[in-house]
């Protein structure tokens, strides 16, 4: 008798090497577009943003200009930073919807590398950011919106927002990957959502919060990138408000990436 | 069993769904009262320097309609639900009134309504909100909401008839719903408006049972916008109702 030898760890070529998985992210993250294509989704990206851009504006931009804001320049940005907290609730909901059916168990048994999942979707959701921050920024211009700065500001500015965006989606992405519910979990995480762009300079600067509460507003994630983001889109000296800005972002893509990476572990 | 009855046991069935759902519940609850605090935190500074009187005698009664007129996304959902399932073939099976059905679910849904914005009416005391002008005022206060609610219920019951699925329903109110919230006497004044705008935000529904509210509840113009509001929802009840029952016989 000949002895079968066993293969030692018996792992696929197919779940190894970079190319492997970027061919396999693209392949999911094509999935994850083609979901995109329903009312909902449409409606979300395509129609909503215009609806709270031009609310805001017709109810504060009179009141703000009192002020001496010009509101279409102040509050441009900030639905665009609203429109990346979305994207990112909804990472949480197809995460959820993905592990409630059973799709996430079906990449398991799949020869792929386990990164693509994750990667394919930060891929589908980078592009709905793209999407939306062009749509808003379209309609902010007809409001009265300039970029007042050069294309690499205007790069920074995108690449800013995708990145929020994107260490957003990681922290949703641990709620969504622990659950099975995702009506639940979209319900849940609209309440850090709203609480954090309501507690910031989003909509009002921080002078019209109570005194106690402005250093919070201030210092506020949301605020800290918005400022960031308006200062490249209107000028002025980008590096004393770039650099917390980026130092919120990579602190909370740390927090999150270990809990999200946690969840992946336990769900997949 | 006359239709009475029958509207009154199929809308005690609705409400009690309602009840026994603790999920429901919060999330109903919860929105309107989370966007009162925001809207008071936010943009109360702003707002108060720019009209007279307390920005909360405003915001309440927007508050309050708005979260009347957000239950209907639940009545739609709902309904179509009960679609889905079977359970209005079933009604329809039965030897029952068909207009009861439908009536069921709006008068069961307009009874979780008046759950909502009482709940709301309570919390809204807290920053000082009062009703000032009497109990008759107060019962005109919540008939007007009612009226108002209905005129978005037998919308949502007529959507869920045509739509495919849940999602539709939800995509297709919700802007509508934050649109006319947006461009109403709500949250701020008319005159805060664009010039362009002010003809839109008078005659948006919401901002006229708004000025009736605020009328009945801290002063200002009432009869007008009652009769405009009322007359509204019974327009929209006696030719939705009948409409809602037509289609569903139609289509299914």
């Amino acid at each position: 008798m000949v002895a079968i030898e066993q293969q030692p760890a018996a792992v696929s070529s197919t779940e190894r090497g970079v190319t492997n998985l970027v061919r396999q992210s693209l392949i999911l993250g094509a999935r994850n577009v083609r979901l995109l294509a329903n009312f909902g989704s449409v409606v979300m990206l395509l129609i909503f943003p215009l609806v709270f851009l031009y609310g805001f504006l017709a109810i504060f931009g009179t009141l703000l200009r009192g002020q001496g804001i010009d509101y279409a320049q102040y509050l441009t940005p900030a639905i665009i930073v609203h429109w990346m907290f979305n994207i990112a609730d909804t990472t949480a909901f197809w995460f959820a919807t993905d592990r409630r059916t059973g799709m996430l168990s079906r990449y398991r048994s799949m020869a792929i590398n386990r990164g693509a999942v994750v990667v394919g979707r930060l891929c589908a959701d980078a592009l709905r950011a793209a999407i939306s921050i062009g749509v808003i920024v379209g309609a902010g211009y007809l409001a009265g919106f300039r970029f007042l700065t050069g294309p690499v500001a205007i790069a920074g500015f995108v690449l800013l927002a995708i990145a929020l965006s994107m260490t957003l989606a990681a922290g949703t992405s641990a709620l969504g990957l622990a659950s099975t519910d995702p009506e639940a979990v979209a319900a849940t995480v609209s309440f850090p959502h709203l609480l954090l762009i309501m507690v910031s300079t989003a909509f009002v600067p921080a002078e019209a919060f109570p005194s106690w509460l402005q250093p919070v507003v201030r210092n506020s994630p949301v605020s800290v990138v918005l400022d960031a983001m308006r200062t490249l889109a209107d000028g002025g000296a980008v590096l004393p408000v770039l650099w917390p800005a980026l130092v919120w972002l990579a602190g909370l893509l740390v927090v999150f990436s270990y809990l999200a990476t946690h969840s992946f572990r336990r769900a997949l | 069993m006359s239709v009475l009855r029958e509207t009154a046991l199929l809308a005690g069935r609705n409400l009690l769904r309602f009840l026994g759902s603790k999920q429901l519940l919060a999330n109903t609850l919860a929105f309107p009262l989370a966007l009162m605090v925001m809207m008071l935190v936010v943009f109360g500074k702003i707002v108060s320097a720019a009209s007279d009187g307390a920005y909360i005698d405003r915001l309440a009664p927007a508050i309050m309609l708005f979260g009347a007129a957000y239950s209907a996304i639940g009545t739609g959902v709902g309904f179509f639900t009960d679609i889905r399932t079977g359970l209005v073939d079933r009604f329809c099976s039965m030897p029952i009134n068909r207009s009861a059905i439908f009536a069921g679910r709006v008068c069961g849904d307009l009874g979780r309504v008046l759950i909502v914005v009482a709940v709301t009416a309570a919390v809204t005391y807290i920053p000082g909100f009062r009703f000032a002008g009497g109990p008759l005022a107060v019962l005109a206060f919540f008939g007007v909401v009612l009226a108002f609610a209905s005129i978005f219920l037998w919308l949502a019951l007529v959507l869920a008839l045509f739509a495919r699925n849940e999602d539709v329903i939800i995509s297709m109110l919700n802007p509508i719903l934050q649109l006319l919230l947006f461009f109403s006497s709500g949250f701020v004044p008319i005159t805060a408006f664009p010039v362009f705008l002010r003809p839109v935000a008078e005659s948006n529904p919401l901002s006229i049972a708004h000025t009736a509210l605020v009328g009945l509840s801290s002063g200002g113009p009432v009869a007008v916008p009652l009769v405009q509001i009322v007359v509204l929802a019974a327009i929209v009840n006696v030719l939705l109702a009948p409409l809602a029952a037509r289609l569903y016989s139609r289509r299914y």
